[in-house]
C-alpha cells in the first residue's frame, strides 16, 4: 500500500456545496444551518471599457452595459445542475443559457460576470467568475450565452 | 385586415420588410467559445444586430498536488 498526497475529490465537490467553513464570514441566511437552501446566481454584461477581472469581488454597476431591454444586475441563471464529480474534477454549470431578447446595447461589451445574488456583501452579490468574448453590440436584437457541456473537462466552473 | 405577402422583422426603425434589408452573418471560432453574429442593414445603417455566444470551456481552478 502507498499513500498519495492529494486534495480529496469529495472536498472539491463540497466546496461548491458550502459544506466546509475555514474562517468566519458574514452570510445571508440560507434558512437552515443543517439543510441550507441553494443560492441564486446571476450573469451581468460589462462594457469593453470596464475593468472586471480576477480582482473583482462583488457585482458592480460600474462598467455594466445599459440600454433598451437590459435591466441592471443582469439575468438569473437557471441552476438545475447540482455540483458533480467527474473522476478527479468537481464541476458546476448552469442548466440553461442566459439570454436577453429585443435589446439595444449600443456601446460595445465583451464580458459577463457570474455572481451570487443571494450572498451579498455591502449590498452587492459576491463575484464568482468572469467570462470574456470578442467585443459586441446589439441593436433591436437578441444576445445569448450558451453554457458549455457540464462535465469535468469543459464545465463552467471546475476544481481539479 | 390586410395580409402581407412579405414577412416583416422588428428593427430599430420599426417593422420592416425583410427584402429591403441587407443580411450578414458571421462566425467566430476560438478555443473558448463560438460566436454567431447576425446583422441587418438598411441603406448602410445597422437596424438589427444579434449575437449568440456558445461557451466551449469554463474556468478550472487547479488544486496543488505535490509531486
Amino acid at each position: 500500500m502507498a499513500n498519495t498526497a492529494a486534495v480529496c475529490n469529495s472536498f472539491k465537490q463540497e466546496l461548491f456545496l458550502g459544506a466546509h467553513q475555514f474562517g468566519s464570514v458574514t452570510l445571508i441566511s440560507r434558512s437552515s444551518l443543517t439543510a441550507p437552501t441553494t443560492d441564486s446566481f446571476k450573469m451581468a454584461l460589462y462594457l469593453a471599457s470596464a475593468t472586471i477581472n480576477k480582482s473583482t469581488t462583488v457585482y458592480t454597476t460600474t462598467g455594466e452595459v445599459s440600454g433598451t431591454g437590459y435591466t441592471a444586475g443582469g439575468t438569473a441563471e437557471t441552476n438545475g445542475n447540482a455540483p458533480a464529480l467527474d473522476t478527479d474534477t468537481a464541476h458546476w454549470t448552469p442548466s440553461a443559457s442566459v439570454s436577453w431578447s429585443t435589446v439595444t446595447l449600443s456601446t460595445a461589451f465583451d464580458a459577463a460576470l457570474l455572481y451570487n445574488s443571494t450572498q451579498t456583501t455591502g449590498g452587492n452579490g459576491r463575484a464568482v467568475a468572469v467570462f470574456t468574448f470578442s467585443s459586441q453590440t446589439v441593436t433591436a436584437g437578441n444576445f445569448s450565452l450558451t453554457m458549455p457541456t457540464n462535465n469535468g473537462t469543459t464545465g463552467l466552473l471546475r476544481i481539479a | 385586415m390586410t395580409i402581407l405577402d412579405e414577412p416583416l422583422i422588428y428593427t430599430s426603425l420599426g417593422n420592416m420588410p425583410v427584402s429591403e434589408l441587407e443580411h450578414y452573418v458571421g462566425w467566430e471560432v476560438t478555443a473558448e467559445y463560438v460566436k454567431f453574429r447576425e446583422v441587418y442593414k438598411f441603406q448602410g445603417e445597422i437596424v438589427k444586430e444579434s449575437a449568440h455566444v456558445h461557451a466551449l470551456n469554463g474556468h478550472e481552478m487547479g488544486a496543488f498536488i505535490p509531486s
